[in-house]
């Protein structure tokens, strides 16, 4: 009888792996296609990117353009990214596209990338204060380390009809108006937003660890004690749409482009930079210290700066190339709602992420654990 | 007196389904009496000793313990207890926890009172000094006694036994055989033993019930069950037997005695059921009560020995009848006494027996040889 | 001749048993030794230290955060042997065949989908919004949405549903050998239900109730995706913890010497308990 229960019990079980191996799983390199070979030695470019970033309708162009083969890896956030890299020294891939405050902690640390040659780049194609400012912050111990490609900002959502009144300041997340109706990220964004809101400045306070660590844990204690008011902190996409759609949370923070997406087919949902400004991130290209065709990444990174080449990726996820036109020629639609949340005075209000030394990395993650340590009803 | 009946089944009937498991079974058990339920696999024995015991439901009639009717009584609360086929130890405790269980779970007394009384039944089966070995340290025939303590120590009314020497070997079951009959005799206790074992059934009760196909078949002494089957089934079941298949009845003596004819040999025997002229009938005669002269005699049936099969305290020998038109061959047991005639394979010898040695019964088939 | 084939009968064994050990020595015991080693080293200059644990037991956070974690498991690990085993029994002694069948298939179901998925599909049931809301509300119980994620009770429900079949089948197995006479004998002897679940049942499944135990504390300790999705604010496990030194703060000699608390204590609790309960571990196994 022992047997015959084991023997069910197996046979389940087996039957649920065959169909978990059945099912479509997610593959994200597209396999390379088999053709006749041009030249014995075929190039390959390798990158390290986000989703959106290298869409196949641009890989199979640039492919056919140049006769170079794209394999794509996606990265979930920057601390992957930074942790494949450095597992190899960056052997393995060609470009990868780190957010821009990572980068030049990551090349102290772990000396994963190469300097940027700015000779092989077409920079007209760049909108140039996008380009002078990240090469200008991607600096280390000299050279520049990053060229700018993809931003967004973060700010907040808020649902029009339940909460009229929220999206002034970020401490709208803490009014106890909203107890239960409000969510953001235990993450680096939220704890910049609460500092600016509190009239401190982390962007200056990073260069002095010890200043760093005391505003830091102002925004702690801030959060903590705003913890009752918070439903849940929020962790992905999708969690954060069912969240408001489901009209259980009301007041959010939130990046762009899901608000937009949101706000594109409900008119309920509104993106709003409140008056600390919204925090704006920027994803960049670098070149791997272990890149093995290093001119097949800067084709590619020439080859997507090109603003109609720009405007498919603007398209495809939703937030802002430095490619300068980029935003004219994607989808009026989008370009719109972009006008609407950031016109220029809000531009100007942008508290950009700024470059991270290894410390603060530390100081911001004892404050997410110790604020998510702590217990609220 | 009135004799006290400890035990008794009123017309129990129990189905499963569509089957009828046990069909309309009545009996007394007396007190203090070793009472067999004897029949072969699937008969039904073990359902009733589980209806007794309080495992199984009748789907009809009534059971009586002590005098009180127990229908609706859980096995937990009966005045019996049962000596499982696989003894069913407690391998989780020590011999004498074993021992103690019963006493535990009727509580009332001490724990130095209750162990008293359980190392009084472990010396009484003859395990004293075994209370604090585990159940597989011990033998089988050991762990046969502690079952058997487990349950005495309860002081039941009846104990029942669901053939628990059935799993011992030959030699371990002839010596418990006996020591459980004296053990019985000794404590008066009321036995209920079920078994498909006819000679562990002959030798230890006083009253044996033989079932077959869910009913009562004969309920008798061992003697006069073996002696005087009342049915065909019990002749052919109980004891070793020469079954002579469908002689024709010719006629009858008298009330008892009928006379049948195997193709031209007379035969005479006990009517073990009222018969008449003309039946057919088959003859069950035991091998040890036939007796065997050399040479050809009046008054006995020729034949010629076919074989000798030597078995220490007797032989059996087996003898072809010489005058019949079909043969018959008869098997002899040939007690090796002073007095035993000496005999040879391929030996002409006279067969005779006393009317009352054959058994006649109407045959099943009614088919003639 | 004897002794030679004596021995190639040896070597055949060594060979059946390779797979094994390579799994567990690449597998298993490298990382383990690496992580080991790893949890005494400075994380810049890679001399030996003590600092890793140091840091572990000077800090209330991650104390806090470690007995909340093993005190969640030895709850949930309790509940979810309080509902196997009447599972277990149900199904080894009560149900006939098919219907035993039946149930153990119910049983291990709902593990054809991914942890992940149970978890969604927990929320998609427990949030205010959801499915539990919306039947009290129907059934008229209540007039207003309720939640019913984000609390600590919701992560023992998770963890505890996510353990069952680990518990389930064990104990299954012990009383599978459990002769039912034996459960016949107790009830003949004058025993009624509990005295007999509690000195025959229950120390005869004692093995099942172990190794299921055991099993479900360590999944449970090591659990992260049901703590994270369905616990909400409150919810840090240490095994984020553990996440976020390596993958936040690529801090992995801190990581390593969280890892190798974790292994240890859950080692030397498994121990303790099988003392306690005079269980032989080779016996459990």
């Amino acid at each position: 009888m022992k047997s015959k229960i084991n023997a069910i019990v197996m046979a389940v079980l087996i039957m649920g792996l065959v169909l978990a191996a059945c099912a479509p799983g997610a593959t994200p390199t597209p396999a390379p296609e088999e053709g006749a070979p041009a030249q014995k030695s075929e190039r390959v470019l390798r990158m390290l990117t986000w989703e959106g970033y290298a869409p196949e309708e641009l890989v199979n162009k640039f492919t056919d353009a140049t006769g170079i083969k794209v394999e794509v890896t996606y990265i979930g956030d920057n601390n992957e990214l930074i942790a494949k890299m450095a597992a190899t020294n960056g052997v393995g891939y060609d470009l990868v596209s780190p957010t821009l405050n990572y980068v030049s902690t990551a090349q102290d640390e772990f000396g994963i990338y190469q300097p940027i040659d700015i000779s092989k780049v077409k920079t007209d194609q760049f909108t140039k204060a996008y380009l002078d400012s990240i090469l200008e912050q991607s600096k280390f111990e000299g050279k520049s380390y990053a060229l700018p490609f993809v931003w967004g900002t973060t700010a907040m959502v808020v649902n029009v009809e339940k909460a009229p009144d929220a999206g002034q300041s970020y401490l709208d997340l803490c009014d106890p108006q909203y107890e239960g109706r409000v969510s953001y990220r235990a993450k680096y964004d939220t704890l910049y937003m609460f500092a600016y809101a509190l009239g401190l400045d982390p962007a200056e306070a990073v260069k002095d660890e010890e200043s760093y660590r005391q505003v830091m844990n102002q925004v702690r204690d801030k959060l903590i004690e705003c913890k009752p008011i918070v439903r849940t902190y929020w962790d992905s996409r999708q969690q954060l749409e069912e969240l408001l759609t489901s009209e259980e949370v009301w007041v959010a923070t939130s990046w762009d482009a899901i608000a937009w997406t949101l706000a594109k087919d409900d008119a309920r949902f509104k993106y709003v930079v409140p008056k600390e400004g919204a925090v704006g991130w920027f994803d960049t290209f670098a070149i791997s210290a272990g890149a093995e065709d290093v001119d097949a990444a800067y084709e590619w990174i020439n080859f997507v700066m090109d603003p109609h080449n720009a405007a498919v990726i603007v398209n495809n996820t939703g937030y802002q190339t430095a490619s300068e036109g980029s935003a004219e020629l994607a989808s009026p639609e989008i370009a719109k709602l972009v006008a609407e949340s950031l016109p220029p005075e809000k531009m100007e209000t942008i508290k950009w992420y700024f470059p991270l030394p290894s410390y603060a990395t530390d100081i911001q993650a004892d404050v997410e654990e110790q604020i998510k340590a702590a217990q609220s009803k | 007196m009135p004799q006290e009946i400890d035990v008794s089944l009123v017309h129990v009937t129990k189905k499963f389904g569509d089957l009828v498991a046990v069909d309309d079974v009545s009996f007394e058990v007396p007190k203090g009496s070793f009472f067999s339920i004897l029949g072969p696999s699937g008969s039904g024995k073990t359902t009733v000793l589980r209806m007794i015991a309080g495992f199984e439901t009748p789907t009809s009639g009534d059971i009586y313990i002590g005098g009180e009717r127990v229908n609706d009584v859980p096995p937990n609360k009966r005045r019996c207890n049962m000596v499982f086929q696989r003894l069913a130890l407690f391998p989780m405790m020590d011999v004498l926890g074993n021992v103690t269980f019963g006493l535990r779970r009727r509580g009332g007394m001490s724990k130095a009172e209750m162990e008293r009384l359980a190392r009084k039944a472990l010396e009484r089966v003859g395990l004293q000094g075994l209370g604090r070995r585990k159940i597989n340290q011990i033998s089988g025939g050991q762990q046969q006694r502690v079952a058997l303590a487990r349950s005495l120590v309860l002081d039941p009314t009846v104990l029942l036994l669901d053939e628990p020497l059935g799993s011992l070997d030959l030699k371990l079951r002839q010596d418990m055989k006996l020591e459980l009959k004296h053990l019985q005799a000794r404590m008066g206790t009321t036995f209920v033993y079920i078994t498909h074992d006819q000679t562990i059934a002959l030798a230890m009760s006083d009253t044996i019930a033989v079932i077959n196909r869910g009913k009562i078949e004969q309920i008798a002494s061992p003697e006069e069950l073996y002696r005087r089957p009342a049915t065909h089934f019990v002749a052919s079941f109980v004891g070793e037997n020469n079954k002579l298949e469908g002689g024709r009845l010719v006629r009858m003596r008298d009330a008892q005695v009928c006379e049948v004819d195997f193709g031209g040999i007379l035969m005479s025997g006990r009517m073990g059921e009222p018969l008449s002229p003309g039946d057919t009938v088959d003859l069950f005669i035991r091998p040890e009560m036939i007796s065997l002269r050399p040479g050809r005699h009046e008054n006995g049936f020729p034949g010629k020995i076919e074989e000798i099969n030597f078995d220490g305290s007797h032989s059996l020998i087996v003898v072809n009848l010489l005058e019949g038109r079909a043969p018959i061959t008869i098997n002899v047991k040939l007690q090796h006494t002073e007095q035993a005639p000496e005999v040879a394979a391929g030996d002409l010898v006279t067969l005779s027996w006393r009317w009352d040695a054959a058994n006649a019964f109407r045959s099943p088939t009614g088919k003639e040889a | 001749m004897h002794l030679s084939t004596r021995f190639r009968r040896g070597q055949r064994l060594w060979l059946l048993l390779l797979p094994t050990l390579l799994w567990i020595g690449l597998l298993f015991v490298l990382p383990h030794i690496k992580l080991f080693l790893l949890s005494f080293m400075d994380r810049r200059s890679g001399a030996f230290t003590l600092a890793n644990y140091a840091a572990f037991f000077n800090s209330s956070l991650y104390r806090n955060v470690f007995v909340r974690t093993t005190t969640f498991s030895i709850v949930t690990t309790l509940l979810t042997l309080f509902i196997s085993f009447p599972a277990a029994f149900i199904i080894t002694k009560v149900l006939g065949r098919k219907m035993k069948a039946l149930a153990l298939i119910a049983i291990v179901l709902p593990y054809w989908v991914s942890e992940l998925i149970q978890a969604f599909t927990w929320m998609i049931l427990f949030r205010e919004t959801g499915v539990l809301s919306y039947l009290l509300q129907y059934l008229g119980i209540t007039h207003h949405n309720i939640e019913f994620l984000y609390h600590n009770s919701t992560i023992v429900v998770g963890l505890v549903y996510t353990s069952l079949l680990f518990m389930t089948i064990p104990i299954i197995n012990s009383l599978d050998t459990l002769d039912d006479s034996l459960i016949e004998a107790a009830y003949d002897l004058g025993g009624d239900f509990w005295s007999t679940m509690r000195e025959i049942i229950i120390p005869h499944a004692a093995p099942g109730i172990m190794v299921g135990s055991i099993m479900v504390f360590m999944l449970n300790l090591g659990n992260y995706v049901t703590v994270t999705l369905l616990g909400g604010k409150n919810s840090l496990w240490f095994t984020e913890s553990i996440y976020n030194q390596f993958i936040v703060r690529f801090n992995q000699n801190q990581g390593a010497a969280f890892g190798v608390i974790l292994l240890t204590f859950s080692v030397l609790f498994v121990w303790i308990v099988l003392k306690i309960t005079k269980q032989d571990l080779t016996e459990a196994m």
